[in-house]
């Protein structure tokens, strides 16, 4: 809606736009020129810093390392969507003991940081838990309680009507959860849940504290052995953000595909906002 | 400004793809330094004579070890000259490996039966007491608190803290020198915590790696990184043209093998073989060939079988 | 749990720095986080396009290396605060925090512009305000009522994303735990529980003071 903001600029308008525009470009650049600057007077930018990331063992060792932190993340994405799902339906359940006791876990699961939990994994196992599950179940905890947060306000959002319909054709509440509300909370939360699924691919960065080696280690480990800790993290920080665009990228396409409105009416409310981000998107 | 994510997703995709595959050197790069050993001190690789018919009786661990038929041993992946994983190939090098490696020839094992497995300071004791790994060959400082939970073998070396300096750098000669000046060390570390009590008057900066500290120092945001000797002689073999250990140490950290508590009888096994490549020079040659680069020549530690 | 009662000071000064981290990068990303929200929905397309990258630059980047170039390269450009180097890593914790949270700051007040009538923007200008006006006179006020329960949620994860802090010099609860367990390696259990109790403490504290301000300017639903 962010044009309905101002008026259609009229010729002084546009003049000012421009002027503005080249403004904020030269200040980009100017930015840019003094961070480029820097970095090479202090010697980051030369060759041999940069050197090792030409040879094919290093990218295969790199992609192994994005594979690692891949792969943890995708399986704690799996397990939060369970674990949310569950926790949801227990929070939105009739019997009013439930309710309380998924709310009291929900408020507590959310409070530790992720880092915490995965400790608490490591030593109240005393190691018996790989440092894998640890942080795959420390990454669970914490977002399966966000993503029932997010799955319950989908039910809630779902019209009224829905569920009285669902209910007067006979379907037991289970059935009514089940087959009419959660597919319309998935539909409605998909911007939240995939931007959950970006946090958890960072946050599982973390592991690296008990032992895990995923991308960020793997990286400043390299920094270490060719003592280039800069490029390392400039070229891990790229890999992370084109994976989490690529992740973006592919919510986009799923969320139209799934959408039910009309491209037209989609095509009216743009520029989109992913109006639910907000939720739990840290 | 409207780009489908189709095009992004394919841009980055192919992006990858060229990055990935298109324009890599074939190899691996030569390590900057002597971060794996010898590239600078000239030493090649020490090999140690593998024992034959090894038998402990009463250690539940040899038992583990020989049914497996080989040896998990926690080690360090971030420290140079220590324990490093090369991050092209996988392997592990410096001086913990090389204990690790000779104890497991005293113990019948060639190096092709030991896996490394990196530890860090907060999974060391929880691995030993799982039994996720044999023994911790890790900087891992003998003390009382930590003998209430593990068994140390050892030590292997005693370590004293120190400070690492730049190489032109004449004005820190030791702890007393560091008024006003700014030093690195590792949070929660006990270097840390002995230059926050004791030398109050230095300005203490805490980062998580080292590895971090160092890079400050040759960046001049710091004066000094410090913590054991051992370890900062590592960073110093890596770069011995711009950086040098102060070579004052002010505490006394022995490094011990960490065992699984209560395995008297391996501990005894692990004791004597220190002892014995201490006696025929393994143990001298596993040091020239690792930390060899930084320029000293330590005493040999004597073991405490307590 | 002796471990903790001989360790209060230490539990203390970490409970301290985690809130002086919060108090700070709360007020910072707010501020940040708005002026962010009001380029992304500015009338020039440079400006739209600089926000849009900033957000989508750090947002996807793990808060530890954004942290990791604020204290490594801020120094490098020549860029420090203050002669104590305590505070000179306290201000580059709190601008790396900052930095990162304020994306999100900025994507919800986006999404809280987006539930403001129409009409109310097209009757501002009506009556012939430009666009900053329309912006802060009318729209933002809205906004902010709008956002109250997911900022709400950010502030709880800044909370616990000053724990990352502790690997840059910064001293908080994780490094108090951190300090306790390499002096005591036999007591780890109770360390954890009193952390753990500390962090929920703290967010309960946070959530509380936002449900308070949602009842006293929220939008009912």
């Amino acid at each position: 809606m962010s044009s309905v903001l101002y008026d259609a600029p009229g010729p002084r308008a546009r003049l000012r736009n421009r002027v503005y525009t080249a403004l904020g470009i030269l200040l980009v650049l100017v930015v840019l020129g003094a961070v480029v600057w820097r970095l090479d007077f202090a010697g980051q930018l030369a060759r041999s810093k940069w050197d090792p990331f030409i040879y094919q063992d290093i990218q295969t060792a790199l992609l192994r390392a994005w594979w690692a932190t891949v792969r943890v993340a995708l399986v704690a994405v799996a397990l939060s969507l369970a674990l949310g799902t569950v926790l949801a339906v227990l929070r939105l359940s009739t019997v009013r003991a439930l309710r309380w006791i998924t709310t009291g876990l929900v408020e507590f699961l959310r409070a530790p940081p992720v880092l915490l939990m995965m400790f608490w994994f490591l030593y109240a196992s005393r190691g018996a838990i790989p440092v894998f599950w640890c942080a795959v179940l420390g990454l669970t905890l914490y977002n399966g309680a966000i993503i029932s947060e997010i799955l319950r306000a989908g039910v809630l959002a779902v019209p009224k009507g829905q569920r009285e319909a669902a209910f007067a054709l006979g379907l037991t509440s289970g059935q009514v959860m089940r087959m009419v509300l959660l597919p319309q909370a998935v539909r409605s939360m998909l911007p939240s849940i995939v931007a959950q699924v970006v946090v958890v691919l960072k946050d599982s960065a973390l592991a690296y504290i008990i032992g895990y080696t995923e991308l960020l280690r793997w990286g400043t480990n390299l920094g270490t052995e060719f003592f280039n800790l800069v490029p390392a993290s400039i070229v891990i920080a790229v890999v992370y953000i084109g994976t989490n665009m690529v992740i973006a990228g592919l919510a986009k396409l799923l969320e139209r595909r799934l959408s039910t409105t009309a491209p037209r009416a989609r095509a009216a409310a743009a520029p989109r906002t992913p109006a639910q981000v907000g939720g739990g998107a840290l | 400004m409207k780009r489908s994510p189709l095009t992004v997703l394919a841009a980055t995709a192919a992006t990858a793809t060229l990055v990935l595959t298109g324009c890599g050197q074939e190899g691996s790069p030569t390590t900057g330094g002597a971060a794996g050993g010898g590239a600078t001190s000239g030493a090649s690789a020490p090999t140690y004579d593998v024992a034959a018919d090894v038998a402990l009786t009463g250690s539940p661990t040899f038992d583990k070890i020989t049914s497996a038929g080989r040896v998990v041993v926690g080690v360090k992946a971030d420290q140079p000259g220590l324990g490093l994983r090369s991050a092209a190939s996988g392997e592990y090098a410096g001086f913990d490996i090389e204990i690790a490696k000779l104890v497991a020839a005293s113990l019948g094992l060639t190096p092709d039966q030991i896996e490394f497995k990196e530890t860090v300071s907060a999974n060391r004791e929880p691995f030993l007491q799982q039994g996720q790994v044999d023994m911790v060959v890790a900087t891992y400082t003998i003390n009382d608190k930590r003998k209430e939970v593990v068994d140390f073998a050892g030590p292997y070396y005693v370590a004293g803290q120190d400070l690492l300096v730049r190489k032109d750098d004449t004005s820190i000669t030791g702890p007393d020198s560091l008024a006003g000046k700014k030093v690195c060390s590792v949070e929660g570390s006990t270097p840390a915590t002995r230059i926050e009590t004791e030398y109050p008057q230095a300005q203490l900066v805490k980062l998580d790696t080292y590895s971090k500290c160092v890079d400050q120092l040759t960046a001049n945001s710091v004066d000094a990184v410090t913590t054991d000797d051992a370890i900062l002689r590592g960073y110093a073999a890596q770069q011995p043209d711009a950086l040098k250990v102060v070579g004052a140490p002010f505490s006394e950290e022995p490094y011990g093998i960490g065992l699984p508590k209560g395995d008297t009888v391996l501990r005894g096994a692990v004791n004597d073989a220190i002892e014995q490549a201490v006696t025929d020079g393994d143990w001298k040659a596993a040091y020239d060939f690792t930390l060899g680069g930084s320029g000293t020549d330590p005493e040999p530690p004597t073991v405490d079988r307590y | 749990m002796q471990v903790l009662l001989d360790n209060l000071g230490t539990f203390g000064r970490g409970a301290w720095g985690t809130v002086v981290l919060f108090a700070w990068s709360a007020v910072g990303s707010l501020v940040l986080g708005t002026l962010l929200a009001c380029l992304r929905v500015a009338p020039s397309a440079a400006m739209r396009a600089a926000g849009t990258a900033y957000v989508n630059l750090v947002r996807n980047t793990p808060l530890t290396l954004v942290m990791f170039f604020s204290v490594l390269a801020l120094p490098q450009l020549q860029i420090r605060f203050g002669d104590s180097l305590n505070t000179q890593f306290r201000v580059f914790a709190v601008l790396a925090l900052v930095a990162y949270t304020s994306c999100f700051v900025c994507e919800a007040i986006r999404s809280g512009i987006n539930t403001v009538p129409v009409g109310q923007a097209e009757a501002a200008r009506a009556i012939g305000l430009p666009f900053g006006q329309v912006l802060t006179l009318v729209v933002l006020p809205q906004a902010f009522r709008a956002v109250v329960p997911p900022m709400g949620n950010i502030f709880i994860a800044l909370v616990k994303n000053t724990s990352v802090a502790s690997a840059f010099s910064n001293y908080e609860l994780i490094s108090a735990m951190r300090n306790l367990i390499e002096q005591n390696g036999n007591a780890v259990i109770s360390i954890l529980v009193g952390i753990t109790a500390a962090y929920v403490l703290l967010v309960a504290v946070v959530a509380l003071a936002f449900n308070r301000l949602e009842r006293a300017v929220g939008v009912p639903a």
